[in-house]
């Protein structure tokens, strides 16, 4: 179970349904949203300005790894609002 | 045994003795001297019993005596020991509650004195049971058990009665706890007794299956010798039933018996699907011997097969011994499937299979409760809607045909015997006429959640799993069963979500959940995504 402020998400996937993924994950940055959820809490991220982007993939034997690390400051405009990271439940 | 331990066995014993005669005597006449001396024997008897299990113990850490030690003969010393000193604690307990009692003539209205003679002419036999190994006084013991429960329910009643009538009822109560002290001598009669026949016999045995195997052996060999018999435990299946070797020697050899013993209803349909299975492919099965029921409990008596289970040898042989067998396993497969198959549409019920497990599954592992998620707008559903859907998807794909299943064909329930080239069904008592892709997929799961993460024994364990899917397609393709990728999907996804109620490593039960959970998902969305997972069933299988 993630803690409040935290979204965490593990599955197995084909390279289709990855696709997907990655593709609504890219219009939320294009949209300058990403929602992250459950029944129980709601994460909404608004990426502006520079974001960090990280790739690393490696190749050990048969397993492979790719990973794609985003991470960017939300300080000035996060502080300014009076919202929480955890900004409500699903559904408001 | 060493002479030490043995002679203050006897004085524990022969305390012990003395404590019930005298509790019994001031239960008919109290008197506070010889309290005391109870009381202060209870405090000597106490100090015996952690001598003798000292004693005990360090013939088994010496070293030195690692060749002579009887660690069996040990091993009934210490429960004996224990429940003697449990009774010497029901003599303090019953005088105890004599200083309760406002006219003690309530407490002779009750025939305790039967009580008392019956654990004492138990007592009594004790060494002799020990020394000699002598099995009919040992038996004798256990029914002491019995005798005392009778007992004791006679009084309850007759206390009951005088209850309602309204007067003395601290009196009879306190009477009440005094028979309640006798009742439990009988238990611990009953735990000596088996632990002398355990002695006897190789292992401890519960009395009833000790009498189960005595009966049947009986039966088929007649009355003589039927207690002359070694027992080895072999397992206490999770369904609880007790799995043990019954070794008879004669004829110039031994033999060995499986003995299992469990819930009457499992044990009886397991006997019937041993005699369907051989009426239809005579020998894939082990001869009954012998059959016993008692109550809500049965006991059953099968051949002993020659061999090693499919298991053992994926975990220790050569490959090509591996290969060899598991293609014995695939052909005698389809022979079944082929021999018993019925044109009649049949649904697994994969499904109602996982959500009769999936409280047991959440228990060991609740995180995979889950919630709803929401990905950028993707919605993954949590378990429990995901196991609905496919219930309601799973209903109007079943099965054209069906077969006779196994019901349970884990790789350890399958038995190869290379010499003869044949292989065995045992742990029949699922079996029934379903869909041959629940054989197919429990045996498949039950190599791959095997846990040896070496990368030769993974690669190892691909191979049997290709070869399993290669048969399985065959088979399809032979009945024209184009469902056959879909179901097999389920199938997997059944056996590896139901199989992580028994892996505790956090990351392995992880894996298997995500799996299953890919599987089902796609076989939900089968046709939608024109049956992708079919090409990816191989990739779901390597881990």
């Amino acid at each position: 179970m993630a803690r409040p402020g935290e979204f965490e998400y593990e599955s197995l996937q084909d390279c289709r349904s990855v696709a997907s993924y990655l593709e609504a994950i890219g219009s939320g940055f294009a949209e300058g949203k990403l929602a992250f959820g459950s029944d129980e809490q709601q994460m909404v991220l608004e990426p502006r300005g520079l974001v960090k982007l990280s790739i690393k993939a490696s190749v050990k034997g048969d397993r492979i790894k790719l990973s794609v690390k985003l991470s960017w400051s939300e300080r000035g405009e996060r502080q300014n609002k009076s919202k929480p990271l955890v900004i409500g439940t699903a559904g408001d | 045994m060493s002479r030490e331990v043995l002679e203050n066995f006897r004085f524990l014993l022969l305390e012990v003795i003395k404590q019930a005669e005298d509790t019994y005597r001031v239960c008919r006449k109290p008197s506070r001297q010889a309290v005391e001396r109870i009381v202060a024997r209870d405090d000597y008897i106490d100090e015996l019993k952690g001598l003798i299990l000292a004693k005990c113990f360090n013939r088994l850490s010496d070293p030195a005596e690692k060749e002579n030690v009887d660690s069996g003969l040990l091993r009934a010393i210490d429960v004996i020991t224990g429940n003697l000193e449990h009774i010497a604690d029901y003599c303090v307990n019953i005088v105890g509650q004599l200083s309760y009692l406002e006219e003690l003539s309530t407490l002779q209205e009750f025939d305790y004195e039967s009580m008392f003679t019956e654990a004492l002419g138990s007592l009594r036999l004790v060494e002799e049971a020990l020394l000699k190994g002598d099995i009919s006084l040992a038996l004798r013991i256990c029914r002491s058990e019995a005798e005392t429960d009778r007992l004791y329910d006679r009084c309850f009643r007759l206390i009951m009665e005088e209850l309602k009538k309204g007067q003395r009822a601290g009196d009879l109560v306190t009477v009440l706890f005094i028979f309640r002290y006798l009742e439990r001598m009988g238990d611990s009669l009953l735990n000596i007794g088996e632990s002398l026949i355990g002695r006897s016999v190789g292992e401890e045995i519960k009395i009833r299956h000790f009498q189960a195997i005595e009966e049947a052996l009986s039966e088929v060999e007649g009355e003589d010798g039927a207690r002359d018999f070694r027992f080895r435990r072999l397992a206490e299946t999770r369904s609880g039933c007790k799995v043990g070797m019954v070794l008879r020697s004669g004829g110039g050899g031994s033999r060995g018996i499986i003995f299992k013993d469990g819930r009457k209803e499992k044990v009886l349909r397991e006997k019937e699907s041993f005699e369907e299975w051989d009426r239809i492919i005579p020998g894939l099965t082990p001869k009954v011997i012998g059959f016993h029921d008692e109550g809500d409990t049965a006991s059953l008596l099968v051949e002993h097969l020659p061999g090693s289970t499919f298991q053992e040898i994926l975990l220790s042989e050569r490959m090509a011994m591996v290969e060899e067998c598991l293609g014995l396993i695939l052909e005698t497969l389809q022979t079944i499937w082929e021999k018993t198959l019925i044109p009649r549409p049949v649904c697994a019920d994969f499904a109602g299979q996982m959500a009769a497990r999936s409280e047991e599954v959440l228990k060991v592992h609740p995180d995979f409760r889950g919630a709803a998620l929401t990905v950028c707008g993707l919605r993954e559903d949590p378990l429990d809607r995901l196991l609905e859907r496919v219930r309601e998807v799973e209903a109007s794909n079943p099965a054209s045909f069906q077969v006779l299943i196994h019901g349970d064909l884990n790789s350890d329930n399958v038995i190869c015997d290379r010499r003869n080239n044949c292989v065995y069904f045992v742990d029949l008592y699922r079996s029934a006429y379903s869909d041959y892709v629940q054989d197919l997929s429990v045996f498949m799961v039950s190599c791959l959640r095997l846990p040896v993460s070496d990368n030769a024994f993974r690669r190892r364990i691909q191979k049997v799993e290709a070869s399993c899917l290669d048969s399985g397609l065959d088979f399809a393709a032979r009945q024209k069963d184009g469902g056959f990728r879909r179901r097999l999907a389920l199938g997997l996804a059944r056996s590896l979500f139901t199989s992580t109620r028994f892996e505790l490593d956090p990351r392995r039960s992880r894996d298997m959940l995500m799996r299953a959970v890919y599987l089902m998902k796609e076989y939900c969305r089968w046709d939608e995504r024109g049956g992708r997972a079919g090409e990816m069933l191989g990739e779901v299988l390597a881990f």
